[in-house]
Formats: C-alpha cells, sequence, structure tokens
C-alpha cells in the first residue's frame, strides 16, 4: 500500500483494548474492558460503518479513534491525521450570544478565531439566525440552538469525521437539509467512520461496516453482507432470550 | 501553543460575560462587590471594635484582598477539570486551558477589587507614589505562584477528589496564618521564620511593606518563589500531557 493513494490507510487498530475503572475506595479499583479486541483499518476517503448492540462498546472506541482516550492494549497506528467526533453544540453556554458560542465552540473544535471568524456569515447562513445571532442563546428555542451547534460542525476542518448516531437535527424542514449536508459532506473526499442503529442509513452511505461484539471485532466486510449476518445473529439472540424466558414460565408452572 | 493562549483567553473571556450578563448591574458588580467586602470589614474593625488604631484597616484590607486573589485562584483551578469532564469526553483539548482559564478569570476579578482597594487607600490619606511601581513585579510573581498552586491541583484532584476536602481546610488555616489579621514582622524569634516558611505571608507583608511603608521588599526570597512557581507549572503542564488521554476516563 503507498502513501497519500486513495486506498492508503489513516489509521489502523490491532488487538486494541480500553479498560474502565469502577468506582471503588482509593485503593480498590475494578477494571472492567470495554474495548477488547479491536482490530480493523480505516482508509482515505471511504465511508465505514460501525454496528454493534447497546453496550458493544461503539461509543468509546469513537473516543479511540478521535484521540481523545488512549488504548490500554494492543496498538493504534495513526498517520498523523486530524480525528474529531462530530459534537453538536460543544462547549455552548446559555448567557452568551449564538455569535460568541460560535465562536468558542468553533475553537474547541481546533479553529483558529481568524478562521471561524471568516466562517461565521456561512455558518449563520446555514443555521437560519440572522435575526438572533447576538442574542443570548438561553433565549434560543433548543431546534436555533441544534441548528447552530449543526452548523458550526459542519464547517469544523476535519480529515476524519466521527458520528455517533445523530446526522440530522432540528425540525422537519432544517432536518432534511441537515442530513443532505452531512450527505454531500460523507459522500465528499472526507473519511468517515458512522456509528448507527439504523441499517437503511449504513447500506446507503457506506462503504464498509464493522460489526462490534462485546468489545471484540466480530465481522467486517461488504455493508450488504455484515449487516445481514449482524441482522441474523439479533433475530436469533432474542428468539433465544424469549425461549429462555418460555422455559423458565413453563417450569414455573 | 498560540491556539491554547487564545483559546486560553477566550474562555476566560467568555467565562466572565456570562458572570456578567447574569445580572442587570453585570459589570458594576465586580467593582461594588469589593467595596462591599471593605466597608464590611471597615465597619466592624473600624467603627464597632475599633481595634489596632489608625493603620489597621489599610493593613487589613490589603492582606483580605491579596488573599482571596489566592484563595479563589486555588480552590477554582483544582476544580477546573473536574468541572469540565463532559467537554473533555466529547474533544480532544489540552487540558491547561482549563486551569489556565480559572487563573486568568481570578486575575481580572483581582485587579478589579485591587483597584478599588487603591482608591480606597487614596482617599484614606496615602498618597500613590513612585514605589507603588514595585508592585507590577509583586503582582507577577503572586500569579506565578498562583498558577502554580491550582496547575498543580488541577492535576491531582479529579483522580484524587478527596483532596478537595484538604485544600478547603488549608485554606481556611492559611487564612490565619498568613499574616492577614497581624503583622509577621512583629512575631518574635524562631517562630516568626516558621511563619515565613509560608510563601503568601512573604507575598502579603511585600505588598504592605510597599503599600503602607513606601518601600521596596527585599526581592531574594520572591526571586525564588518565581523560580519554584515557574519549575512546578512546568511540572504541571507535563503531567497533564501526560494524562491527558486519562481525564476523560475518570469516573466522578
Amino acid at each position: 500500500m503507498h502513501n497519500g493513494g486513495p486506498d492508503s490507510e489513516i489509521i489502523r487498530l490491532e488487538n486494541t483494548g480500553v479498560f474502565y475503572w469502577k468506582k471503588g475506595g482509593l485503593f480498590r479499583k475494578e477494571r472492567f474492558w470495554v474495548l477488547n479486541d479491536i482490530s480493523f483499518s480505516i482508509r482515505k476517503g471511504e465511508t465505514l460503518g460501525i454496528i454493534g448492540r447497546n453496550g458493544a462498546g461503539k461509543s468509546t472506541l469513537l473516543k479511540l479513534l478521535a484521540g481523545i482516550i488512549a488504548p490500554n492494549k494492543g496498538t493504534i497506528v495513526s498517520n498523523g491525521c486530524r480525528a474529531s467526533l462530530l459534537s453538536l453544540q460543544i462547549g455552548f453556554t446559555p448567557h452568551l450570544s449564538g455569535r460568541e458560542n460560535a465562536i468558542f465552540s468553533g475553537m474547541l473544535l481546533g479553529m483558529k478565531r481568524s478562521e471561524i471568524e471568516a466562517k461565521l456569515p456561512a455558518i449563520i447562513d446555514f443555521s437560519e439566525l440572522e435575526g438572533f445571532i447576538h442574542d443570548p442563546i438561553r433565549t434560543y428555542s433548543s431546534g436555533m440552538k441544534a441548528r447552530l451547534g449543526f452548523a458550526i460542525s459542519l464547517h469544523a476542518p476535519t480529515e476524519l469525521l466521527l458520528i455517533d448516531e445523530v446526522i440530522g437535527v432540528g425540525d422537519a424542514a432544517f432536518r432534511e437539509k441537515s442530513v443532505a449536508a452531512m450527505k454531500e459532506r460523507i459522500k465528499s473526499n472526507l473519511t468517515v467512520a458512522i456509528v448507527s442503529h439504523m441499517p437503511g442509513l449504513i447500506k446507503e452511505i457506506c462503504d464498509r461496516v464493522v460489526w462490534i461484539e462485546n468489545g471484540i471485532t466480530q465481522d467486517q466486510g461488504e455493508p450488504e453482507q455484515i449487516i445481514g449476518s449482524y441482522e441474523a445473529f439479533i433475530k436469533k439472540h432474542k428468539f433465544g432470550i424469549r425461549r429462555k424466558m418460555n422455559n423458565s414460565a413453563t417450569a414455573m408452572r | 501553543m498560540l491556539n491554547v493562549i487564545e483559546l486560553m483567553l477566550y474562555k476566560a473571556y467568555a467565562d466572565l460575560k456570562a458572570e456578567a450578563s447574569r445580572y442587570y448591574a453585570s459589570i458594576l458588580w465586580w467593582l461594588v462587590e469589593p467595596v462591599i467586602y471593605m466597608v464590611a470589614f471597615y465597619v466592624v474593625f473600624g467603627i464597632v471594635f475599633k481595634r489596632g488604631g489608625p493603620g489597621f484597616i489599610p493593613f487589613l484590607l490589603c492582606g483580605l484582598i491579596v488573599w482571596k486573589w489566592f484563595a479563589g485562584s486555588v480552590n477554582q483551578g483544582s476544580n477546573a477539570i473536574i468541572m469540565h469532564l463532559g467537554l473533555i469526553r466529547q474533544i480532544r483539548l489540552e487540558k491547561i486551558i482549563l486551569p489556565g482559564a480559572a487563573l486568568l478569570n481570578n486575575c481580572f476579578h483581582f485587579f478589579c477589587a485591587f483597584s478599588m482597594y487603591l482608591v480606597f487607600l487614596t482617599i484614606y490619606g496615602y498618597k500613590p507614589s513612585l514605589s507603588w511601581i514595585f508592585l507590577v513585579p509583586l503582582i507577577a510573581i503572586q500569579f506565578l505562584l498562583n498558577s502554580a498552586c491550582g496547575c498543580l491541583l488541577s492535576v491531582i484532584v479529579p483522580f484524587v477528589p478527596d483532596i478537595r476536602q484538604l485544600i478547603e481546610k488549608l485554606l481556611m488555616l492559611g487564612f490565619f496564618m498568613s499574616g492577614i489579621f497581624f503583622d509577621i514582622n512583629t512575631i518574635s524569634g524562631s517562630y516568626r521564620n516558621f511563619f515565613l516558611m509560608n510563601p503568601m505571608a512573604r507575598i502579603i507583608d511585600g505588598y504592605r511593606s510597599i503599600l503602607l511603608h513606601d518601600k521596596a521588599p527585599h526581592w531574594g526570597p520572591f526571586l525564588f518563589i518565581a523560580l519554584l512557581s515557574i519549575c512546578l507549572i512546568w511540572a504541571a503542564q507535563r503531567l497533564l500531557k501526560k494524562f491527558d488521554r486519562l481525564y476523560p476516563k475518570v469516573m466522578y
């Protein structure tokens, strides 16, 4: 594989694991492994879907990819690209104006103050907040805040965008607009890793899918195939639970 | 590096702005609050108890205001990271920004209070003099000391939250041991050396000798405090970097 080509890896995880501590006393800390054995890579320009049941470790995995937390075992090889979690309304402070929150939020997302100020007109325009941008955001409706938050993160610079579930926000009209904008961004040259529970969305936008189960990479490959076996697994698992319940119900009788 | 400073400044500005816009009189409160504080002590010690002679009120207020800056910095600096766990779990952030912004915020509050104190002094009959220029290095040195304490504590507190309890008690002890209510120079012999081991006692004494006695303090010990503080700030920054990706995992 050659560097810089369309197929080059920008980040690779090898048998990676992460633990958290369960709160005990000062000297009594218990580890629990959220991720156990994760191995996959993300190639430049692709859109990678991450699926798995609740508690499988998907969000922790995104934090790991974003460099927010470090692995406790295994390795992460990165080409040093700037990865960031799509965080809506990051650092929003109720008493500051929409404009000031946009600046602060943008700076937290890695922009220079001058950069974000240059992008402000576009952000204000996209969020449809022209008349309100100098008002404190405590006077905003939750929809207005969501729009501003989304517009800022849409303009934040990143090479690897990590999305946890949500790609559209606001009311029906803005939701459509934001989903479209996000899809456009995803389909562009940007590299994306997205966690989602919606198989339809994954099939539509992802080039490849990784399936995480109990902190272990269960399978990876073509979206159709992986989602197929994932759904079969879920069905079987649910059925398994139901059968167990039936058995115990019979036993009680 | 530049980005870090820019973000630190903007965070401090945003916090101040948020603080101010919570009230109608906003900015005025930053000036009124220390005035009320000073008036309260003036009434209690100058009018009700009539303690310590005519010079006692300026003497006391100097100690109180300087101490308040130190205590505020230590308190807010040490809480800076655990107050922002939600933020650092979502984005990768240079952690020094958090205590840094808290320290700048306190610095601003001190400037408001201190300028009110200087106004009080001139009203009280102390003429502004050229030796007030020595306040500049002294304030800088105290800022270094405040920062060293605040940053170092911000490193540890997320891992051992109990330290917050300890800090509270130690600040209470420091309040009585730093010569706010008495002149450390009047203590005799070996006790005095013991009190002088406390850098805040020296710093408060320094402010008084400049403002009330019109003379520069001995800079030797202050140089030592400044150098030590710089080393500690450097160490704190190294530790914050080292634990950078551990803080988001802290359960609190």
